[in-house]
């Protein structure tokens, strides 16, 4: 599936159209992005488009795992049609599946397997997925957010677009909490990723949260997750509450039904 | 084959690397692990645990492959992780695909005198 690969000049696409136009044309180049959401909702996928989407514009990608071995994930993406196999014997993606604690121990060093990676093979684009395994590590609050923040700066200084994934634990409901460390500080854009209870049904929904630098949709869109990965479709208009996990159709939604 | 004599040239353990594995069923589960997953940056304890073994089962097997060049050992912070050497893993599979390739022709030459 070929996506906009010819993003605005100083935009990297993020493989989904329907996202791209959320964010006028793309994450901005160099920037972190964290892509937050409940279990199931793409964070995952996403972070393969965004991949893709690299191999696309010739912008070669990290692609860091922590929980999922490679062959799950060269399998999973094989399934959504991205060869990323090959792509990494081409030397347009380097597929890194290590601990967090790894991550964060060179933080001091010069060159550190992260560093390696990214030098390797030119990358311009990395993918961390997913910062939840951090949590593992037992840090205290404010030293987890030191180190992260030390992290972000280094990723910054080596211009690659960073794009982490986070899970959040909340199903549905009006209140999400995003991180314990305020990840959500540390990056310049946070993409949500959540369901919403709609007719008795849960649905996938996208909101742009916060887009430094840059004006952006802030609807809810549903999100549909299918064969060949994430599209982002209409937004909820006519229905109201849709996070309170109470939505319904709006008084004139209704009345039009009444009429 | 060129690529694989090129190979061998290379690394001239090869051959034994190949004969070491071949009998040896830990270093087999570890090379057939790093074949398809290439990019496991791990210590021996944290590949014991996605192997679902222990880090003393490992620990000669492990040895063996450092000592052969297919996997390198790394300091990161204070922690010694194991790193595959990708290069070394086309060599060895082009040295691999030869051998199975000269074995296959032996036996099937062999058939062919008994009858």
């Amino acid at each position: 599936m070929r996506v906009d690969a010819d993003s605005p000049k100083g935009r990297a696409s993020t493989g989904v159209q329907g996202l791209d136009r959320m964010l006028g044309g793309g994450f901005f180049q160099g920037d972190a992005v964290l892509v937050a959401g409940s279990p199931g909702t793409g964070k995952t996928t996403l972070g393969l488009h965004f991949t893709a989407a690299g191999v696309e514009a010739d912008e070669p990608t990290v692609y860091v795992t922590f929980e999922y071995l490679p062959q799950q994930i060269y399998r999973d993406a094989n399934a959504k049609g991205w060869d990323l196999k090959s792509w990494e014997e081409d030397g347009k993606v380097r597929l890194l599946c290590t601990t967090p604690d790894m991550v964060l121990a060179e933080s001091g060093a010069k060159a550190g397997i992260l560093e390696d990676a990214i030098r390797a093979v030119g990358a311009k684009r990395l993918v961390i997925d997913s910062m939840t395994h951090f949590e593992f590590l037992g840090m205290e609050n404010h030293e987890m957010r030191t180190q992260l923040s030390g992290l972000m700066n280094r990723l910054r200084l080596l211009g690659v677009t960073t794009v982490i994934t986070h899970e959040i634990a909340e199903i549905v409901g009006p209140a999400v909490r995003i991180s314990e460390w305020g990840l959500e500080f540390l990056v310049d854009t946070v993409i949500l990723l959540r369901y919403v209870e709609l007719e008795g049904e849960l649905v996938k929904a996208c909101n742009v949260l916060k887009f430094r630098g840059g004006d952006h949709d802030r609807r809810y869109r549903r999100v549909e997750l299918g064969a060949t990965g994430m599209s982002i479709e209409a937004d909820f208009a006519g229905i109201e509450d849709i996070t309170r996990g109470s939505a319904r159709r709006t008084v004139q939604e209704r009345a039009r039904g009444l009429i | 084959m060129p690529e694989a004599d090129e190979a061998r040239g290379r690394h001239p353990d090869l051959k034994k690397l190949f004969e070491v594995w071949m009998d040896n069923e830990t270093k087999l589960m570890i090379t057939v692990f790093f074949r398809n997953n290439p990019g496991v940056i791990e210590t021996l304890e944290g590949l014991a645990v996605r192997l679902g073994t222990t880090p003393d089962a490992l620990r000669d097997a492990i040895a063996d492959h450092v000592s052969i060049g297919l996997l390198k050992e790394r300091k990161v912070g204070d922690k010694t992780v194991l790193v595959y050497d990708r290069d070394m893993r086309m060599d060895m599979e082009a040295f691999i695909a030869e051998e199975i390739k000269r074995r296959m022709r032996d036996q099937q030459s062999e058939q062919e005198d008994q009858e």
